[in-house]
């Protein structure tokens, strides 16, 4: 176990616990004391920017995070987003402009026709085409939209979130993860958004 | 899972009634990666979405109803009619034979998973609910 700048917590252990997206996040998986707290810290890190640094150099040696998990090119690019002020404008481009909203809720289409309310709204309609088994898929998914949220929230502009479909059968899994993030944010955050 | 052109392809083929039988343009494909697919169809008065969220399997197919030609309020009841919904109204008053004709019509399409079946079988409730409009 390594303690490092910023209370930064990490382990390298290759029979480490997965969390939901299958992402390892440093434990081995037990549920004992020491593995649910490397749960909340690698919680805790997907908000720290010194994390993101710190994966970035792992990635640009070892082609993963600094707790092995696989990154591509686009995953560094993201987190250099976060680290670099300047990365966020790139990324966001002239959208990024305050005052022009992030949307999110439950179903796609749901919330691109509430974008098609607020003319310049940012909604996650670039997800890139991603390879592998479908499991995989929905991991990389899961992560691009994790970080693309990330990136919303600490933009600074509003984020408007329409909440749940009610005439939805099933939850959708990655607006339950994005309510968990939001949540946590504005946790560490208050008032962020 | 399925590719985004694909499901467009194939939306297109199960859907073609709504160009060739009820005037319909279809007038957008949205592929966002391979998370989100949408194929939209209008008259006019109405807009149509097939929608598919690749990683949850879920299909929606609705019919909006045009407010001075602009889409509604995704939650205004009253225009934002999901398939689900139309099928509550539409197919009780439909006979077996009516029913079967429908069917027939689509006998010459194949089918090969869970996803065609489901696109075929809201293509087939689909015309059912627009050949009877005027009981929704």
């Amino acid at each position: 176990m390594r303690v490092g700048l910023g209370g930064l917590v990490s382990i390298n252990n290759e029979s480490g616990g997965e969390n939901i997206d299958n992402r390892n996040y440093g434990g081995d998986g037990s549920g004992d004391m020491m593995d649910m707290a490397l749960r909340v810290v690698d919680v805790i890190n997907q908000f720290n920017p010194i994390a993101h640094l710190m994966d970035n150099v792992s990635f640009a040696f070892t082609g993963s995070d600094r707790l092995g998990n696989k990154m591509s090119l686009g995953d560094a690019w993201m987190k250099s987003a976060s680290v670099i002020p300047i990365g966020r404008v790139g990324v966001f481009g002239s959208s990024a402009a305050k005052g022009v909203p992030t949307i999110v809720g439950e179903g796609m289409k749901r919330v691109s026709m509430e974008a098609a309310k607020h003319p310049g709204s940012v909604i996650l309609n670039n997800m890139p085409k991603l390879t592998g088994a479908p499991h995989q898929v929905t991991s990389q998914m899961m992560t691009y939209n994790r970080q693309w949220l990330l990136q919303q929230m600490r933009s600074g502009r509003p984020v408007i979130n329409i909440g749940l479909d009610p005439t939805r059968g099933t939850p959708g899994i990655f607006y339950q993860m994005e309510q968990n993030m939001m949540k946590n944010y504005l946790k560490l955050h208050p008032g962020a958004f | 899972m399925i590719d985004g052109k694909k499901y467009i392809e194939i939306v297109k083929l199960f859907f073609s009634f709504l160009i060739t039988e009820f005037s319909f343009n279809q007038t957008k494909e949205v592929e966002n990666g391979n998370a989100f697919y949408d194929v939209e169809y209008r008259d006019g008065q109405r807009a149509i979405s097939i929608s598919y969220e690749n990683i949850e399997d879920y299909l929606q197919v609705i019919v909006f109803k045009l407010k001075n030609g602009q889409l509604p309020d995704y939650d205004d009841k009253t225009h934002t009619l999901h398939l689900s919904e139309l099928n509550k109204i539409i197919l009780p008053k439909i006979n077996k034979r009516e029913m079967e004709e429908n069917n027939v019509l689509f006998d010459k399409f194949e089918t090969k998973d869970s996803l065609d079946r489901k696109l075929m079988k809201s293509a087939k409730e689909l015309r059912l609910s627009l050949k009877h409009w005027d009981k929704v």
